[in-house]
């Protein structure tokens, strides 16, 4: 098996093109993969001497995330605390410590597991994903690329994330059997705007109910443009119950992850909302 | 007693090299030229093995060897019978070893033994106790018993008539457990050599060196003296390296090959190749009189054994003595069973039959307590074992038996829980007081939107366990003791130290007798070419039994020591002389004193040595086989436990957020390892109690791995506060009784009866996940309309 | 394929085949037993390493991906001589039982107290939530690690 370490995000494209391997970034689901032998890459492609790709930096009306940006980096950004709170929380609980030191955010994407934590946020703040195709430089609408098979050509590299900076809340929460090195089984990100007391556009993204991390739009619609009140969570909670009913369908984990969802919804919300309803 | 170094926190010896990395377990040694062996393992719960074509295997370069079952000289082995076989024809569990390939290198060992090729006759397999009890189901072990039960143990006392009609409120339930894996941290691994006097010679973690010398000698036809198992550092066992593993198919490789073989379990083999914790049925009627007395209980016990006896015969009669839990009760009928399925098999793990039972009594005891309306705490006290009380087993509990003064201790902590601020992660830090203990300082105050679905609940858990191998069976330990010519000692015994730190025990109570420091002993332990058989580290009875064989065997040594101190001091009798801070002497005259090194060195020239050897037998007798009645342990340990839990009612995550624990041990012989024991054996309740369910289709695991097989990461467990009781149990050694078992005991059955006290639902089979929470909240409701 | 790194602060130049994973580097061909396999999957952390200041698992990462890099592994840390504070409070405070998590324990512990000289005890937890362990009931390790965070003398 060949082993490139390219220095360039060109090199690195240029190689993916050339060759027939895969990317490495954290290698915490490829490395793993590769042990059990579930894929075998005939090459890899280190992506983790390229410093540009793992930057966090604070365009005018977007926050940029490069693709080997850590978790735990992610975690620690003040940029990100403040612009993207709900991915910000998803990476308090990723994994474990030694994972988050090494899982990226693009390996997350690329990996995009069901119960993948990243996602979620990134949906729910309306992220695009910057990606570098044959064609050349891309920006797509996270949401949308979601509902591509295979995700991205061999070749594509997902260079990073743009956040748009509109000063939305957002929280996540996921529900995992244990408070570390716990899988979500269910998660869920809100990001709403807010217009004093009323709510703007609200977007809810679920994790762990489906084939890949979805954003809700039945959700959107029935949240959007409202009183913040507790009215407007209980309605939350029936109408995330709801979706998660019909996205589930009669699946083994259906009767509960539709119950439970109340909760984990009501978790979500509560990192902007405190008790009684009205805003921080 | 006044002790010095016994019941003081001595510092482990085996702490530093396992801190600074250097201790060696199996998988960290190695010898030139050695071969790798990798297991192939049956995919079917129930085949016939018809042809392993093994020839696509041997051609790959570098594959050296591949054995299977006609390889074997004699192949079987287990516990208590030799019902295994080492390399199997006749498949009865997924994952029975059929070939073991051994090749040049790992990789080579793994790629052959993918080409291995076996066909099998698949026949059909049961997974159902209850189903494989019924006669018309065929018998997986037809030379051991006609049928798949194994073992029927029934209890008898007093009247089940008389003890019904007494009887004011009667509760009945079903409760169930899982199927449990050890988990300890380090897979199997073995290294195996002929070494150059042409003797097998095999390094390996087990609990029971002398055993697995055994196993191997037997299934290889060697004798005892050809075979030495040394033990390395043991990555802890909890039961689970009882039964042997890969140990005799790796010794088997080295002989055949003379090269040193070395075998090491991925964690998904190891994960089928030791047994697990029997999953049980427990059917239970309970009945009390209005004034809270217990008069009569009734319980059906159905362990599934899975493939292989192992020690299920002892694990289901474990069950049954202790079925009542730690309370007189008059009348009483207990059946319990073990059963041959085509599940994984079943064996030792901590708490060993008596962990499932409590989940049962402890439940019974708490809807007893809110059908007569009296206190949990209450009904206990009422019926609880003290000294003179009669077991269901007849036994007449004499000497230590300090439930009351446990009790009492927890009883404080009983109070209802706050239910505002959430605590979590709290440590406390240090010797912690009740009055400490009530203040509690939150750390974490989440937000209260998301708690305004939390609920939060205490429960109480009572146990008791019956220490030792039990039931008559010849309990033995032994050990060597030999003081050095400078005054210093060396203790051997077979005793395997697999974590718990027995080792460092017994230097404390070689150290008290001869008036030394625990650092001036050398404690060496789990090699057959050295040490005396000393049994099994199983059973909670190493402190108290190779305990007692050590303080006998030091004892023996010093009794020589005095007298020829009494002589060369002209003192009349060796009563007079005393050992003290590494002098020997006349008691109370300075001027006749001496270096303990400088009189071991004398008596050295004059041809006296210091050297001893002990054993020493636990007491215990069999049960009749038709009414139960006898004393089947000694001594028994009692403890109880309060947990506080929090119940997520949307969600039915429930976490545990504190436990206070008071255990019963005789004597704390070192306060430090109690402490260890206690919230180690909590940990694991609480994985038992709602995390650890070992998942089942047709026999083979589905989540063989730790990714999926959860058990508690350091955020998961709650604030401990571990308290014990010292009671000296007169048999013991300076007092003391083991602890390592009951430790988790009561947890399961406090975080279920927290459950019960936060939400009002009753979880009887374990593990208490979310779904089943939420189910049987969603039932409540509806009953309640 | 050849790389470099500096293990325990000593220089090593290395063939290696690019699947191979740094745990079987540091056991089989460097010869540090310390660090520990237990799952092979990231889930248990004995086999935890510090690289370039962070935690990482050597058995979920390739040797290649270490090229360059500055690893310590158990052995870099302290000796009977002159144990790292943690290696001694571990030993003090009763935090060591079969020892099997204690190298994993120890290096995520210190590289806590590295960072963070007084960390609070939620910090202490989240620094250890990485590290599976099967005795202790993490208890004693927990307060082993207070235990300094307290004296701060690291
Ligand atoms: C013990 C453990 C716990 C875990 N816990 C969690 C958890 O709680 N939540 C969670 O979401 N995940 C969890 N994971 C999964 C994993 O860590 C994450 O999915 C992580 O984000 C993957 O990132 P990576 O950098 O390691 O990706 P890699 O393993 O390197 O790559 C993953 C995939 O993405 C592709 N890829 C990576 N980068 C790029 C790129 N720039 N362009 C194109 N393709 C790319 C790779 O080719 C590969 O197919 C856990 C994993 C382990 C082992
Ligand atoms: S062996 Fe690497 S995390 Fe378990
Ligand atoms: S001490 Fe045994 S696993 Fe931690």
């Amino acid at each position: 098996m060949k082993y490139f370490q390219p220095r360039s995000v060109s090199e690195a494209v240029e190689l993916a093109r050339t060759t027939e391997s895969s990317f490495l970034a954290g290698g915490t689901d490829l490395v793993l993969h590769m042990q059990t032998g579930k894929v075998q890459p005939k090459a890899l492609i280190d992506l983790g001497k390229i410093a540009k790709l793992r930057e966090i930096i604070e365009a005018e009306d977007y926050l940029e995330i490069g693709s080997m940006a850590t978790f735990a980096e992610i975690g620690q950004s003040n940029l990100v605390s403040q612009n993207a709170f709900a991915l910000w929380q998803a990476c308090q609980t990723m994994g474990s410590p030694q994972i988050r030191n090494k899982a990226t955010l693009g390996g997350n994407l690329g990996n995009c597991s069901p119960a993948a934590d990243g996602l979620p946020p990134l949906l729910a703040l309306g992220a695009e994903v910057h990606l570098i195709t044959r064609e050349g430089e891309e920006i797509i609408p996270l949401a949308s690329l979601l509902i591509s098979t295979p995700l991205v050509p061999q070749d594509t590299l997902i260079r990073g994330f743009r956040i748009p900076r509109k000063g939305l809340q957002s929280g996540f929460a996921k529900l995992g059997r244990r408070q570390a090195l716990a899988i979500a089984r269910l998660s869920v990100a809100v990001a709403i705007e807010v217009k004093g007391k009323q709510v703007g556009k609200v977007s809810v993204a679920l994790g762990a109910v489906g084939r890949r991390a979805f954003l809700s739009e039945t959700l959107g619609l029935a949240l959007s443009g409202q009183e913040l009140n507790e009215a407007w969570i209980e309605k939350g909670v029936e109408e995330v119950q709801r979706v998660v009913r019909i996205a589930l369908g009669d699946r083994a984990s259906a009767p509960y992850k539709r119950v439970a969802v109340a909760g984990v919804f009501r978790e979500a919300v509560a990192s902007f909302i405190p008790e009684g309803g009205s805003m921080v | 007693m006044n002790t010095r170094v016994v019941g003081s926190r001595v510092v482990r010896e085996d702490a530093w090299g396992k801190v600074f990395g250097q201790t060696k377990f199996p998988a960290d040694v190695n010898l030139p030229d050695q071969l790798y062996g990798v297991v192939v393992r049956s995919p079917h719960p129930h085949a016939r093995v018809r042809s392993v074509v093994i020839e696509q295997a041997m051609g790959l370069p570098g594959v050296v060897t591949v054995l299977t079952a006609k390889d074997v000289p004699s192949n079987s082995h287990g516990v208590l019978f030799r019902d295994q076989p080492v390399l199997a024809e006749y498949i009865r569990m997924v994952g029975d070893p059929i070939a073991v390939v051994g090749a040049e290198t790992l990789e080579l060992a793994r790629a052959a033994a993918n080409l291995v090729v076996v066909d099998y006759e698949v026949l059909p397999a049961v997974f159902d106790p209850e189903e494989a009890m019924t006669p018309d189901v065929l018998p997986l072990h037809p030379a051991l018993r006609p049928t798949n039960v194994l073992y029927h143990m029934p209890i008898r006392r007093g009247s089940m008539v008389e003890g019904w009609a007494r009887a004011d409120v009667v509760v009945e339930q079903e409760y169930s457990t899982q199927h449990v894996d050890h988990a300890f941290l380090q897979p199997e691994a073995v290294l195996a050599h002929v070494d150059e006097r042409g003797h097998m010679v095999v390094q390996t973690a087990t609990q029971y060196a002398h055993y697995d010398r055994g196993e191997i000698a037997q299934a290889l036809g060697l004798r005892f003296s050809q075979v030495q198992v040394k033990t390395m550092a043991v990555g802890g066992a909890f039961g689970g390296r009882e039964d042997i593993s890969l140990q005799i198919m790796a010794a088997l490789m080295a002989w055949t090959t003379l090269r040193p073989v070395k075998m090491e379990n991925t964690r998904e083999e190891s994960f089928y190749s030791h047994s697990k914790r029997h999953p049980m049925k427990m059917h239970y009627k309970t009945g009390a009189t209005k004034d809270g007395k217990l008069v009569a209980m009734e319980a059906r016990i159905v362990g599934d054994a899975g493939a292989y006896a192992s020690w299920s015969i002892n694990v289901l009669r474990k069950s049954a003595v202790h079925a009542t839990g730690p309370y007189e009760i008059p009348n009483v009928s207990v059946d319990s069973y073990a059963v041959f399925t085509n599940n994984p098999f079943s064996g030792a793990m901590r708490g060993f039959g008596a962990a499932q039972t409590v989940l049962a009594y402890e439940s019974q005891m708490d809807l007893l307590a809110k059908a007569l309306g009296i206190s949990p705490l209450e009904i206990r006290q009422r019926n609880m074992f003290k000294v003179g009380s009669t077991t269901a087993t007849g036994q007449v509990l004499t000497g230590s038996v300090p439930l009351d003064q446990c009790l009492e201790k927890i009883s404080p902590y009983l109070q209802s829980g706050v239910d505002s601020e959430l605590v979590q992660l709290k440590l406390n830090i240090g010797e912690s007081t009740p009055t400490e203990a009530e203040q509690g300082t939150p750390t974490v105050n989440s937000r209260k939107l998301s708690h305004r679905m939390k609920r939060r609940g205490i429960g109480l858990g009572c146990a008791w366990y019956g220490t030792g191998y039990g039931n008559g069976f010849p309990d033995v330990s032994s050990a060597f003791v030999e003081i050095h010519d400078d005054g210093s000692a060396t203790v051997l015994t077979g005793a395997v130290d697999v974590g718990q730190g027995s080792n460092s025990i017994y230097a404390q109570i070689v150290a008290e007798e001869l008036g030394l420091q625990s650092e001036d002993i050398c404690v060496y332990t789990g090699d057959t070419d050295a040490t005396p058989d000393s049994g099994t580290t199983a059973a909670t009875r190493q402190t108290y039994n190779t305990g007692n064989a050590v303080l006998k065997a030091v004892r023996q040594a010093k009794v020589r020591l005095l007298d020829y101190a009494a002589h060369k001091f002209s003192c009349p009798t060796a009563e007079g002389i005393e050992l003290e801070a590494g002098f020997i002497g006349v008691k109370g005259d300075p001027s006749r004193r001496m270096p303990l090194e400088d009189m071991v060195f004398q008596a050295r020239l004059q041809g006296e040595r210091f050297i001893s050897a002990e054993s020493s037998t636990a007491l215990s007798t069999p049960v009749d086989l038709e009414t139960g009645q006898g004393a089947p342990y000694w001594p028994y340990a009692f403890g109880c436990q309060m947990a506080e839990v929090e119940v997520d009612t949307e969600t039915g995550l429930v976490r545990v957020l504190r436990v206070v624990a008071v255990h019963d041990v005789g004597k704390a012989l070192n306060p430090t390892q109690v402490e260890g024991q206690i919230a180690g054996g909590v940990t694991q309740g609480i994985g038992y109690a709602l995390l650890e369910e070992l998942e089942l289709h047709e026999g083979k695991i589905k989540n063989p791995a730790f990714s999926s097989y959860l058990i508690p990461t350091a955020l998961d467990v709650p604030n401990i506060e571990a308290f014990f009781v010292e009671d000296p149990e007169c048999t013991g050694p300076f007092g003391a009784k083991g602890l390592g078992e009951p430790a988790m005991l009561p947890t399961i059955s406090a975080v279920i009866n927290a459950i019960n006290n936060a939400v009002g639902v009753r979880i009887t089979s374990l593990p208490a996940t979310p779904e089943k929470i939420l189910a049987a909240l969603a039932d409540k409701k509806e009953e309640l309309g | 394929m050849d790389i470099k790194f500096v293990v325990n602060k000593k220089p090593y130049t290395l063939n290696v085949d690019p699947r191979e994973r740094l745990i079987d580097v540091l056991r089989n061909r460097i010869g540090l037993m310390g660090t520990k396999e237990g799952c092979g999957e990231g889930e248990c952390g004995a086999c935890t390493v510090i690289i370039d200041g962070k935690t990482v698992n050597s058995c979920l990462l390739l040797a290649a991906q270490a090229d360059g890099c500055d690893i310590t592994t158990i052995e870099g840390v302290g000796n009977r001589r002159s144990p790292h504070p943690v290696q001694k409070a571990f030993v003090e405070v009763g935090a060591v039982q079969c020892g099997f998590c204690t190298p994993g324990m120890v290096l995520s512990a210190k590289n806590l107290l590295d960072k963070i000289t007084h960390p609070s005890d939620q910090e202490i937890g989240i620094a250890m939530s990485g590290n599976l362990c099967r005795c202790t009931g993490y208890d004693k390790i927990l307060r082993a690690v207070k235990r300094v965070a307290e004296e701060g003398d690291v």
